[in-house]
């Protein structure tokens, strides 16, 4: 009874019945945001130090009235208490840093016996790339000082300056400033290495897409005995994308070939492309014909798309026994087809795949005569822009197939592209295929 | 993409200029909430100011049929340019779209 007092608190009670239901469990994190940060950021040992008791200073100075100078100033002061310990030559300070000892802040005198100028700061920091440097200068070279900022250095003192003022002041900032540079720093590193793990997801996925396009050594025989020439050309323009294209043998020298593209581009694009391939290879039947297999395909995808989402396809059917071409197309970019240095856009009218909840597509057919062939692409090629406002356009795809087939008898999809890339702004922004399939004679036939 | 909208009696007339594509996502899904905030419209999208229109653009106008007719206003489409035309022509847009050349 105890356990039916429980559930009767529970939400999914139909009366005092436990009814089906799916429980979701809200998810733990705030999305997705790269690899979780590091539980000790590299920058809070260098934070802190400025709340320590006491810092240890390394003071590089040659003339000892200002080395004493300095050394009582410090002395004045008890919260923090500062532990210096004093060096003259550059190479003792470079010693010192080496071998081990713990050092919060370095004052740095720059003309020493053995450095002077600028270079003393850098070969500092050689052995001491965060620790924060304080420069001393003497009235009569300012310049330094500003340049030794520029170089790393945290802050600078005037010699002449009242050092019991300035110095302990002065060492804070350079501590806090150097935290900072270093906290920068972390971030950057931090972001750099986010950057390079979602390159490789990108890549792996990018991998995963190029593996789903057909494959020359599965496919060269069956295209060999039908006697086709298939050219093809796979761009995505963010890492992966929206569109595909692939091949099904029907038997019986018939071989459909097909292209698709969603809406938008980038990952979401390119995870309805997987979607749509494990449905074509659900619902193929090489029985259906084209109209009948983009119905079945649409009314599947209808229920998985997001608002606004679809896919352009188009779908055909070249029977190398008869001769003939059968397609269907939902909104695809119409192909051309070309014949005796002839060309003309089929008809590509439909409504895309997922748009609509009982869309009709037509079957139309054609000859395809040995020496014909048929260039099908995505809208990346008519959509490139030419100018600010004006699109490549049918009108352009149009002027540069007349043009290669009025120099080659074969439109080559490398001239295309290559014309495409010179005609119109580069990169790219969207993703871009273009297949041609090409009718050979077969072996002991007559072109 | 702009928009402008205008009303006169039961009809809304909203120009578009410029591009409808994936830029125009946000302007277009705040053009939304203002359609839908009244019922029983009649709204005219004038296209004659969009050079272009791509895929996700013609996403936006679905999702904009959707959202009118759940408000239980009409929505037509009208003078697009030759280009917008062919988009709309190609993915048999008439069969859900009063087009009005």
């Amino acid at each position: 009874m105890s356990g039916d007092a429980a559930f009767g608190v529970a939400e999914g009670l139909v009366g005092n019945k436990a009814v089906g239901r799916l429980i979701r469990l809200p998810s733990r994190s705030q999305g997705w945001h790269g690899d979780p940060p590091k539980s000790e950021p590299a920058f809070s040992a260098a934070g802190t130090r400025q709340d320590k008791p006491s810092l240890s200073v390394l003071l590089v100075e040659d003339e000892p009235g200002d080395a004493r100078l300095v050394e009582f100033a410090l002395q004045m002061s008890s919260a923090p208490l500062f532990l210096v310990k004093h060096v003259a030559t550059l190479a003792a300070a470079i010693a010192h840093m080496q071998s081990g000892a713990e050092v919060d802040v370095i004052l740095l005198d720059l003309s020493l016996p053995d450095s002077s100028g600028i270079q003393t700061v850098s070969r500092m920091q050689e052995v001491a790339s965060k620790t924060p440097i304080v420069i001393m200068t003497g009235m009569d070279d300012p310049r330094f000082a500003a340049t030794a900022l520029e170089v790393g250095a945290q802050d600078y003192l005037i010699k002449s300056d009242d050092p019991e003022k300035t110095v302990g002041r002065a060492i804070r900032y350079a501590i806090t400033r150097m935290a900072g540079q270093i906290e920068r720093q972390t971030l950057l590193e931090r972001i750099a290495e986010q950057q390079r793990h979602l390159v490789k997801e990108v890549e792996a996925a990018r991998a995963m897409q190029f593996d789903l396009l057909p494959r020359p050594e599965r496919l060269d025989g069956q295209l060999a005995r039908l006697g086709l020439e298939v050219e093809s050309f796979f761009e995505p323009s963010s890492g992966i994308g929206g569109d595909l294209w692939g091949c099904l043998d029907c038997g019986n020298g018939r071989m459909s070939f097909f292209t698709y593209d969603f809406t938008g581009h980038g990952i979401g694009a390119a995870l309805n492309v997987f979607r749509l391939h494990a449905l074509i290879s659900d619902h193929w039947d090489p029985r259906q014909s084209p109209s009948e297999t983009l119905r079945v395909l649409s009314a599947a995808l209808r229920g998985l798309l997001g608002r606004g989402q679809f896919a352009t396809m188009f779908l055909c059917t070249l029977d190398c026994e008869r001769g003939e071409i059968e397609w269907a197309s939902a909104g695809a970019p119409a192909p051309i087809i070309m014949e005796r240095g002839e060309f003309r856009f089929l008809d590509t009218r439909g409504v895309p795949l997922g748009l609509s909840r009982a869309p009709n597509y037509i079957d139309h057919r054609e000859p395809f005569d040995i020496g014909t062939s048929l260039l099908i692409y995505s809208d990346a090629i008519t959509d490139a822009p030419v100018s600010e406002t004006a699109m490549f356009g049918e009108a352009g795809l149009s002027a540069l197939v007349g043009g290669l087939l009025a120099e080659q008898r074969n439109l080559r999809v490398e001239h295309l592209i290559d014309g495409l890339y010179g005609a119109v702004r580069n990169p790219l922004e969207d993703d871009l295929t273009a297949v041609c399939i090409r009718r050979l004679p077969r072996m002991g036939e007559a072109s | 993409m702009q928009y402008r909208i205008r009303e006169e009696g039961a009809t809304v007339l909203v120009s578009l200029d410029g591009q409808l594509n994936f830029a125009a996502n946000e302007d277009f899904q705040s053009l939304l909430i203002k359609l839908t905030s009244s019922k029983n419209r009649q709204v005219v999208f004038d296209m004659s100011g969009l050079s272009h229109i791509d895929s996700v653009g013609l996403g936006l106008l679905y999702i904009a049929r959707e959202d009118l007719t759940d408000a239980g206003s009409t929505i037509c489409l009208a003078h697009p340019r030759e280009t917008v035309f062919r988009m709309l022509e190609l993915t048999e847009a008439q069969k859900t779209f009063e087009i009005r050349r």
